[in-house]
């Protein structure tokens, strides 16, 4: 590893007004990988209560945001605020990545978009998971459009928790011992892969890596599924430490087709 | 059919775009007085581009799901419309032959004359009344200038276009790229060699009539 050269990239953050856990946990996860250097450049679309008002609200500022961001000439631009999308309608991330890319596309932008919406599917995709358990922290109506977004993308979600927590600055502060809780509560019964936080707001990064022990099976996280998608947009190997498999799935792969060669 | 080399695959117009420097009157025009609905625009920076404005790209459904659309560039001064003929984008001497001018237009289709009418009456009863209806064998037209200057006519056919029409159309064609890569081009010499392609192209044609005939009779 020692002769490789270190690449520079330049991550733009879509995020809710109220968020904090994007700007700390994307970094962090980032920040572990040995080839690359990350900037993080953020723009913020007010919102401060998960409701579907707020929601649809905040959405309507994605384009100014995006004329913000793509200001900096960022590589990829994260979208990330998964439930926004995910309650507005089925597909939503694809027709809203594919607005994104349009707008930037017109403007002669190079950067490329994703949102932690698609990157939670591309995750689960690469993790080849099918039959899936969630913890979330949205109210019941939001955490069902959810379950139905996942299952229309063709997922099965065989088991799922809501923490009802509307507040989106209380959502930051949710203690981990809560997400946990709920986590070992499911029935993992024949599940392929676990989501312990499916926002971008709930804290869960330090709980990915224990969770996969302590459970035995992938754990992943709205921000874990996000930094694999920009670490893939930039073509850059995932190979990140401490984070759950999914962001070792490159060394995981290797090391499985070294042994297969023997 | 698995390969499309031999096909003719697209699908109509996506979108025509042109620059206005008068967006609140576009949207008077197309929106406002042809009842145009707006069905999608883009807000963006020029980020690819030294010196570039920030823009709107802004679209009108014309009928089928095509497209018309708009750029609009904040700060961006438009050209001097005292002198010389044209519109925003394209601007010619003064003298320029109008015929000339007006060659370049969008032409919209309607499927009758109460269709066409109401787009007159549109038209007429608006800032932007209808300048010339023309009606001939074939087709009835009216035209009106857009706020940018732009020639909009609306077009009915009176009656279809036969496949004869259009083996003419691609013998008339064939002689025009012969004739125009010769020195001096003129229309005689078009009509000539078109002739000749006629003669040489005669047989196979009435093949092609025959078969589209017995086609037709089958049926």
């Amino acid at each position: 590893m020692s002769a490789v050269a270190v690449s520079r990239h330049r991550i733009g953050l879509v995020v809710p007004s109220s968020n904090v856990t994007v700007e700390t946990e994307i970094p962090q996860i980032l920040g572990r990988h040995t080839a690359a250097r990350f900037s993080y450049h953020s723009t913020r679309m007010r919102m401060s209560k998960v409701s579907p008002e707020q929601l649809a609200a905040m959405n309507a500022q994605r384009e100014r945001c995006i004329i913000e961001i793509a200001d900096a000439g960022p590589d990829v631009i994260l979208y990330g605020c998964l439930v926004a999308l995910m309650s507005a309608g089925l597909a939503e991330h694809r027709r809203v990545e594919g607005l994104v890319a349009e707008q930037l596309a017109t403007g002669g932008s190079a950067a490329k978009v994703r949102s932690s919406a698609g990157a939670l599917l591309e995750a689960l995709r690469a993790l080849g998971a099918q039959r899936i358990a969630l913890v979330m922290p949205y109210a019941r109506p939001l955490a069902e459009r959810v379950v139905a977004y996942l299952e229309h993308e063709g997922f099965d979600v065989h088991d799922w928790r809501a923490l009802e927590v509307e507040d989106n600055h209380a959502v930051a502060r949710i203690p981990a011992a809560d997400v946990m809780g709920a986590a070992r509560s499911l029935d993992r019964e024949g599940v392929d892969a676990l989501v312990i936080s499916c926002c971008v707001q709930m804290p869960s990064l330090d709980l990915v890596e224990t969770a996969e022990q302590e459970l035995g099976l992938p754990v992943l996280s709205a921000a874990t599924a996000g930094a694999y998608s920009i670490l893939r947009a930039c073509g850059l190997p995932v190979d990140i430490p401490y984070a759950g498999s999914l962001l070792r799935i490159d060394a995981l792969h290797h090391a499985e087709l070294r042994s297969g060669s023997q | 059919m698995t390969s499309l080399h031999d096909e003719h695959l697209v699908a109509g117009v996506d979108h025509a775009a042109f620059p206005t420097f008068d967006p609140a009157g576009t949207v008077r025009f197309y929106r406002d007085t042809l009842g145009f609905p707006v069905v999608h625009s883009i807000c963006a920076a020029g980020w690819g581009a030294k010196d570039h404005p920030d823009f709107i790209h802004f679209f009108f459904d014309i009928g089928n799901e095509d497209r018309i659309a708009f750029f609009y560039y904040f700060g961006l001064e438009g050209p001097d419309l005292t002198q010389g003929a044209g519109d925003v984008y394209a601007r010619f001497p003064e003298g320029t032959a109008d015929w000339f001018v007006r060659s370049r237009h969008l032409a919209l289709h309607v499927a009758s004359s109460e269709e066409l009418m109401e787009y007159r009456r549109r038209l007429d009863a608006s800032d932007w009344p209808v300048e010339m209806q023309i009606q001939h064998e074939t087709i009835e037209s009216i035209y009106t200038h857009d706020p940018n200057g732009y020639m909009i006519e609306f077009t009915r056919a009176l009656r279809p276009v036969e496949p004869q029409e259009d083996l003419d159309a691609n013998l008339t064609i064939d002689a025009l790229v012969e004739v125009v890569q010769q020195p001096h081009p003129t229309m005689d010499k078009l009509l000539v060699r078109k002739a000749e392609l006629i003669v040489q192209r005669a047989e196979k044609w009435q093949e092609a009539q025959q078969a589209a005939v017995s086609d037709e009779v089958r049926r």
